[in-house]
C-alpha cells in the first residue's frame, strides 16, 4: 500500500478525526434527539427523504451492533437493512414520549438475535455461530463513513481486532448483545434494561459473565 | 472480603457504581491478593480490547438503498397494508362500498326475476364494491407518492462559487480513465459516484489537492443528492485551505454553514471557516471563531481557536 508513504494532509488527518467523532455522536444516541423527533414525524407522514436522513442519522450505531453480531460487513449490512426496514414499517406504533434511540435500539437488538438464531438453526452441524464468522474472517477495519478505509496504523492493529471479534463469536448471542451494547456502543445499564426489557440486576450479572468470559478467553493475548 | 467475591465486583469496579464500604474493601482485597491483581488487570484489558473494536459504517450509499426500498413495496403489500387501514379511515369506505352494493344488488333485483328467486345478489355485488375500493386506494396511493417532495434535500446549484471553471477540466481528469493500482486495491467502488469520492479522498490524502479540489467539485455537480455531498464540501473547503486559496476556502465553509445548518459537520466548518477569514485578515473572523467556541467549546479545534482569539481579537 502506497499510502503508507505519503502523509496525509494535515487537515484531511483532522477530518478523519471528526468522522471519528461524529461515529461517536451517532453512538452515544442522544445527539439531537429532538431533531430525530422531528424527522421521525415527517417520516410518519410519507417523506421519504426525512426517513433517509433517520438512516443516515442512525446507520452507524445500527451497523455496527450488526457487525460486532454476526462477524463480517456483507452479513451485517443485510441485517442492517432489515432493521431500517422493520422500524419503517413500525412507526405507526412508536410513541413519541419514549425515546425514538430506545426504540429504534430495541428493534435493532432483537433483529440481530432472531437473525443470528435463525442462522444456527439452518447450519446446525457447525456448532452455534462460530464456523460462520470465523469462515468469513471477520474484516473489522473501522471505516471512514464515506467507505475509504482509515489511516493505515490502524491496519497494524488489525490482526488483534480480528482475534476479538472471533474471540467474541463464541459467547452466547445474549452475551454478546449485551457485551456490545454495554462496551462498544457505550448504552448505560439502564438504557440497556430499557432496550431489551430486562431487569437492572439480569443485566448487570448477564454483562459481567460476558465479561469474564472475554476475559479468560483474551488472556492468552493480552 | 474472598477472591471470588472480589471478582464478582470486577464490573461494577469498572462501571464505576461501587461506593463506600464495598469499594473500600474491594481495595483492600486487591492490595493484599496478587492474584486478584493480576485477574482485574486482565479484565480491564479484555473490556477495553472489545472497546476498541470501536464502531464503523455501512458502505456508501447505505440510506438511499433503504430509502428505495421502503419507498417501492411491492402491490401485494400495498393492498395488504390498505386492507388493514385504520378504522376511521376504512369506516367510511366500507360504508360507500355497502351502498354500492345494495344499488347493485336492486339493480339485479330488478332487472332479474330469476335471480329475484334465488336471491343471490349480495355476493357478486360485494366483488364489484371491492374492485371499486381497491382502485381507490391505489389511486391515494399514487396521490399520496407524487406528493412527496421530488428531491427534499436538492442542493441549490452556487454559480457565484469562484473557481467555477474547474468544473470542465476537471470532468476529465476526475473521469477514472487510467488504471490506478492502488486504488483499484482498496476498491469498494461500485459507481461512478463512488469511484469518483474514493479518487478525491486519494488525492487529498496524498495532498494533490488541485485534483482533489477537481474532483471534489465534479462530485458534488455530478451527484447533488449524494448522502457525501456535505462531507465533500468540507473537504473540497480543506483542500483550497490545504492551497492557501483562503478566500474560496472561506465561501466554501460559509455556503455549507448556511446550506446544512443542521450537519455534525459545522463545527469543525466553523472553527475552520474562522480560521480562514484570519488567514485573509478579515475581521469578521473573531466573530466566527467566538461563535464556533460557543457552540463547541470541546471541540479538537478550540484550543488553536482560543490562541487565535487571544492574539488577534481584541
Ligand atoms: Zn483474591
Amino acid at each position: 500500500m502506497q499510502r503508507a508513504e505519503v502523509p496525509a494532509a494535515p487537515l484531511a488527518a483532522a477530518a478523519v478525526d471528526e468522522d471519528r467523532e461524529l461515529v461517536e455522536q451517532a453512538r452515544a444516541g442522544d445527539a439531537g434527539a429532538f431533531e430525530a423527533l422531528v424527522l421521525v414525524e415527517q417520516a410518519r407522514a410519507g417523506d421519504a427523504g426525512a426517513f433517509e436522513a433517520l438512516v443516515r442519522r442512525y446507520q452507524g450505531w445500527v451497523f455496527t451492533l450488526a457487525l460486532r453480531m454476526v462477524g463480517n460487513r456483507a452479513e451485517a449490512e443485510d441485517v442492517a437493512q432489515e432493521v431500517f426496514l422493520k422500524a419503517y414499517r413500525g412507526l405507526a406504533g412508536f410513541k413519541a414520549a419514549s425515546r425514538f434511540t430506545t426504540w429504534l435500539y430495541a428493534i435493532a437488538s432483537h433483529h440481530c438475535l432472531n437473525h443470528l438464531q435463525a442462522r444456527s438453526r439452518r447450519s446446525a452441524p457447525a456448532g452455534r455461530g462460530r464456523s460462520h464468522a470465523e469462515s468469513d474472517a471477520p474484516v473489522a477495519v473501522e471505516r471512514l463513513p464515506d467507505g475509504a478505509p482509515r489511516a493505515d496504523a490502524l491496519l497494524e492493529r488489525t490482526d488483534f481486532v480480528r482475534i476479538v471479534q472471533a474471540e467474541m463469536t463464541h459467547l452466547t448471542e445474549e452475551h454478546r448483545l449485551i457485551l456490545v451494547l454495554r462496551d462498544i456502543q457505550g448504552l448505560s445499564y439502564e438504557d440497556i434494561a430499557r432496550t431489551l426489557g430486562l431487569e437492572l440486576g439480569t443485566v448487570r450479572s448477564r454483562l459481567h459473565r460476558a465479561r469474564m468470559e472475554m476475559k479468560a478467553r483474551l488472556t492468552p493475548y493480552l | 472480603m474472598t477472591c471470588d467475591e472480589a471478582r464478582e465486583a470486577f464490573s461494577d469496579l469498572y462501571d464505576a457504581t461501587l461506593s463506600g464500604a464495598p469499594l473500600a474493601a474491594l481495595r483492600r482485597h486487591l492490595e493484599d491478593c496478587a492474584a486478584c491483581r493480576a485477574e482485574w488487570t486482565a479484565f480491564q484489558r479484555a473490556v477495553q480490547a472489545v472497546a476498541r473494536l470501536g464502531s464503523a459504517e455501512p458502505s456508501p450509499g447505505f440510506a438511499g438503498r433503504v430509502r428505495q426500498r421502503v419507498e417501492a413495496p411491492s402491490g401485494w403489500r400495498r393492498l395488504v397494508e390498505w386492507l388493514f387501514l385504520p378504522l376511521h379511515v376504512k369506516v367510511p369506505i366500507q360504508a360507500l362500498a355497502l351502498l354500492l352494493v345494495a344499488f347493485a344488488g336492486l339493480l339485479i333485483y330488478q332487472q332479474s326475476p330469476q335471480v329475484r328467486r334465488e336471491a343471490e345478489v349480495p355476493q357478486s355485488g360485494g366483488r364489484a364494491a371491492q374492485e371499486i375500493g381497491r382502485a381507490d386506494a391505489q389511486k391515494g396511493e399514487q396521490a399520496e407518492r407524487q406528493a412527496l417532495p421530488a428531491s427534499p434535500r436538492a442542493e441549490p446549484d452556487r454559480p457565484a462559487s469562484p473557481a467555477r471553471e474547474e468544473t470542465r477540466p476537471l470532468a476529465k481528469s476526475a473521469a477514472p480513465a487510467e488504471p490506478r493500482k492502488e486504488g483499484a486495491a482498496r476498491a469498494t467502488a461500485t459507481g461512478p459516484a463512488d469511484e469518483l469520492y474514493a479518487a478525491a479522498l486519494r488525492d487529498s490524502a496524498r495532498q494533490e489537492h488541485d485534483r482533489a479540489i477537481a474532483e471534489y467539485r465534479a462530485f458534488i455537480a455530478q451527484h447533488p443528492r449524494d448522502a457525501r455531498v456535505p462531507d465533500a464540501r468540507l473537504r473540497l473547503a480543506d483542500a483550497y485551505f490545504a492551497r492557501q486559496r483562503y478566500a474560496e476556502a472561506a465561501a466554501e465553509y460559509e455556503s455549507l454553514t448556511r446550506d446544512f445548518p443542521d450537519s455534525p459537520l459545522i463545527p469543525p466548518a466553523l472553527f475552520r471557516h474562522g480560521q480562514a477569514r484570519l488567514a485573509l485578515g478579515d475581521p469578521a473572523a473573531c466573530g466566527i471563531l467566538r461563535e464556533a467556541l460557543r457552540r463547541s467549546p470541546d471541540a479538537p479545534e478550540a484550543p488553536e481557536a482560543r490562541d487565535a482569539l487571544a492574539a488577534r481579537c481584541p
